[in-house]
């Protein structure tokens, strides 16, 4: 009937320990540490330009790779860890102009199954764009920007896309 | 609770957190020192800051923090191998002690392949002070039993722990961690 415990991998269970529990106590966070923290993130949005550089930086290397016409697959998995990092970092720090771009550029890299000509182009632009948006500071989304800067972003990626097809 | 105390003066009422230690790992210099920062600000008496898995590491074995919050890249997997050989790695002095993944990148099979490294909890970025706070304290009132098995070392990855109807846990051993690990 089946087979035996007997012959069943040793499982161990070990019980939860109380140790964090007892150094901590109990009481929750303190709300006043809680509200300290939140103000420091609020004010940490003019470090973003900090922290993005390292994601720029491996985007441009990225772009290198691109024009030396190295395989695709591994550039594309750089160019989207790089650009998820910058968007969730852009929503954390309130840039949502660079959430805007890095998604676009999400999409587009998304849609690529192998390097189409003038995809590196439409990288290349979606990185300055960044840039442009990053040396901006923290603010809100402008209907300028809409025209100027978004809008062109998806009639370039759209267009190699579409060639792609 | 500990907001309606404190509005009505009393103030003794929450953890002491000055007693644990955090060890923190991001590659990124900026990101990690607001970490720290923020980590300091909630109360956290010790905070390791360290850029590489392998620096994380040492700072692992030589002050054996209480909790670990570790950034995973999309484009890496260090950080999956980071949290399994805190888990599995004969020399790791503190296997059990919670793994707070942290992450930009998020699907179900992401969250399923850091639960079977051993993550205890799974931290989405961007995300918001109360969101951290909300995660620490599940993590020092609700400790979850570890499971060592021959395909899975890591906390249970039941959050309920009580039995299944009509079936036995396929455990042989049961042991007390706080005796285990003390």
């Amino acid at each position: 009937m089946g087979t035996s415990d007997t012959d069943q991998p040793e499982v161990i269970i070990i019980k939860a320990s109380q140790e964090l529990k007892r150094k901590a106590g109990t009481g929750g966070f303190d709300p006043a540490a809680i509200k300290n923290a939140e103000t420091r993130l609020e004010a940490a949005s003019l470090m973003f330009p900090a922290a993005a550089e390292q994601d720029i930086s491996l985007i441009e290397e990225a772009l290198e790779l691109i024009a030396a016409k190295k395989p695709w697959k591994d550039i594309k998995l750089t160019i989207q860890a790089a650009t998820v990092e910058l968007k969730s970092h852009s929503i954390m720090f309130r840039f949502p102009l660079v959430t805007v771009i890095a998604e676009s550029l999400l999409r587009f890299c998304g849609g690529l199954t192998e390097i189409q000509p003038l995809a590196g182009e439409v990288i290349g632009l979606h990185l300055k764009t960044l840039r442009i948006a990053i040396n901006q500071g923290p603010r809100a989304i402008t209907d300028n920007d809409r025209v100027a800067l978004l809008s062109g972003l998806e009639k370039a990626s759209a267009k190699v896309l579409r060639e792609k097809v | 609770m500990s907001k309606m105390l404190h509005s009505i003066g009393i103030y003794s009422m929450s953890y002491k957190l000055k007693n644990l230690r955090v060890l923190v790992v991001d590659d990124n210099k900026p990101i990690r020192a607001l970490l720290r920062a923020l980590l300091l600000d909630l109360g956290f008496g010790t905070i390791d800051a360290a850029e590489t898995l392998e620096e994380g590491w040492g700072f692992y074995c030589e002050h054996k923090p209480d909790l670990i919050l570790v950034d995973w890249r999309m484009d890496r997997q260090d950080a999956i191998e980071f949290t399994k050989r805190v888990r599995e790695d004969q020399r790791s002095p503190a296997p059990y002690l919670p793994v707070i993944v942290m992450t930009g990148f998020t699907s179900k099979e992401r969250v399923f392949h850091a639960r079977d490294a051993g993550a205890t909890e799974f931290l989405i970025k961007p995300f918001t002070i109360q969101t951290l706070v909300d995660h620490l304290t599940h993590i020092i009132e609700r400790p979850r039993d570890f499971v060592i098995a021959p395909e899975f070392v890591g906390p249970d990855r039941r959050r309920r722990s009580e039995d299944v109807p009509h079936k036995k846990r396929r455990a042989d051993k049961i042991k007390n961690a706080d005796m285990v690990t003390d």
